[in-house]
């Protein structure tokens, strides 16, 4: 009689368990439930604002009018965009500056990409300056087109354009060992200052 | 004689040169990749691999630091490995160089040689790595080529469009979650086509629902139908010890089912009057075993 009592008892207790056990399933099933679908509009959400800043990249890319207000706070990618529009439109002080507020953007590829289009800028400056005669102001034009085109490279080194567009920059004014003091005499200095000159080389008929 | 002497000589400075047995370096590679071919902006690696004796230790504040080695290199990484050994320790040291020179012609250039200090206790030697010399190339003729813009250079690149490789996963993955979890709970609470056996009760409530509080024949009725087809076979009151064997969970409802079976009886077979709150309980029973039913007790 005990015995058989214990077993009711033994079997109350199993049974409660399954019961908790059932209670606890349902509750993570509907929890698993109302996350799953949380992420699903999330997810949802993101992709129509990544669709929406690509239409807006886009747009920018081929010339048509975009508010500034969508472009002040957007992705460094629209930022961009708008920066290669105001260099289209000659506004290259607007354009360095949207640049340069960008240059630390998350992703190294980018960051390559920005450097490269910024110093693509100041080269564009430099050969106009030069191409006026105006070489004071082409010189630091060109340094800054050469270490921004040494940054995208240092960000990737098979970014091909940007290790032709250096040569460019390179050519148009050389860099020069520093002189070491025995060898800093007047001729060296003034030797120095012509080959820092920017220009190319015309050395074949 | 004096040829033996001389060739004696050079092949015992030779041997003394290669394995000296208390040297404090016992194997040093320094391993470079083709010396041709190079352009403006592209990357040199280099590994440099050591091995010491007499627990002699690369001393790696004397090593070459990141940033500009002259007007033209760079230092972009330099990565050392360091393991023990017996006796010593196995060094893998990974410089990887950056050059930016535009010559106007093929050219000849040398990454320069350095010292990797070595020092056991306070005695200090040096193994150098040497100079390594490789060609550079120009990737532009010497001439100048104008387009309509005047000098030529390369486009700017276009600005990239935003990735969402990484959302379209992440959304999938969430669907995935979603719906298995939506087939689960629709499983439970009997809404799958095909699974019959979640849905009795369900049905059974609903015929209940539709009864009124006299019609106590048909709501037995529905109660027994349904229990049958959860047994599989008509199930009477004496089978009710082999019904919870098979089907566990509706011990649960056992003081429930019992007082069933015995109202059923009494009306049924004794001819006798059913309390007032049978059609309840009856309810109650059928949304009990529901629960049951859909896993929720």
């Amino acid at each position: 009689m005990g015995d058989r009592a214990a077993g009711v008892v033994a079997d109350g207790q199993v049974l409660r368990g399954e019961t908790v056990k059932k209670s606890l399933r349902t509750i993570a099933l509907w929890a698993v439930l109302l996350l799953g679908g949380g992420a699903v509009l999330a997810q949802l959400w993101t992709l129509y604002g990544i669709a929406r800043t690509n239409g807006l990249i886009t747009a920018l890319s081929i010339g048509q009018e975009v508010t500034l207000d969508k472009v002040v706070n957007a992705a460094p990618e629209v930022r961009l965009a708008r920066a290669m529009v105001l260099k289209r439109l000659q506004r290259y002080d607007e354009a360095l500056a949207t640049l340069n507020l960008i240059l630390d953007a998350p992703d190294p590829a980018l960051q390559a990409k920005i450097r490269y289009n910024l110093g693509n800028i100041y080269l564009h400056l430099a050969i106009a300056k030069t191409e006026a005669m105006a070489i004071n102001d082409a010189m630091p034009l060109v340094a800054l087109a050469k270490q921004a085109y040494r940054q995208a490279l240092a960000l990737d080194s098979r970014f091909w354009d940007a290790k032709y567009n250096l040569e460019v920059a390179m050519r148009l004014l050389p860099e020069m060992d520093k002189i070491t003091n025995e060898k800093n005499s007047p001729v060296n200095q003034k030797s120095q200052l012509w080959t820092t000159v920017p220009g190319f080389p015309r050395g074949l008929p | 004689m004096k040829k033996f002497w001389t060739g004696l000589l050079l092949s015992l400075c030779l041997s003394a040169c290669t394995d000296i047995p208390n040297a404090p370096v016992s194997d040093f590679q320094f391993l470079t990749p083709r010396p041709f071919g190079y352009v403006n902006g592209d990357e040199i690696r280099h590994r440099v691999i050591l091995e010491t004796r007499n627990g002699v230790q690369l001393q790696r504040g004397g090593l070459p630091k990141r940033g500009a080695i002259n007007r033209w290199l760079n230092l972009n990484r330099l990565a050392i490995s360091e393991r023990k050994i017996s006796g010593g320790f196995h060094y893998e040291i990974d410089l990887v160089y950056q050059a930016f020179y535009a010559p106007l012609e093929v050219k000849m250039l040398a990454i320069p040689a350095f010292d990797l200090p070595l020092a056991q206790g306070g005695n200090v030697v040096t193994q150098t790595v040497p100079a390594w010399h490789f060609t550079l190339s120009p990737l532009r003729e010497l001439s100048i080529r104008k387009d309509e813009s005047g000098e030529y250079m390369r486009p700017d690149t276009p600005p990239p469009l935003l990735n969402n490789g990484g959302v379209l996963y992440g959304l999938l993955v969430a669907v995935a979650v979603t719906l298995s979890s939506a087939v689960y709970w629709a499983y439970l609470y009997g809404y799958l086509p095909g699974l019959p056996k979640r849905r009795i009760f369900k049905q059974a409530g609903k015929k209940l629902a539709r009864c009124s509080e006299r019609q106590t024949d048909e709501v037995l009725s529905v109660l027994h139908q349904a229990l049958n087809a959860v047994n599989g076979a008509p199930l009477f009151r004496h089978q009710l010890a082999d019904f919870y064997q098979r089907h566990p969970h509706y011990q649960t409802a056992s003081s429930q089912l019992e007082w069933f079976f015995q109202a059923s009886n009494q009306y049924f077979f004794a001819g006798a009057d059913t309390a007032a709150d049978t059609v309840a309980r009856c309810r109650t029973l059928c949304a009990f075993c529901l629960d049951i039913e859909q896993g929720r007790r």
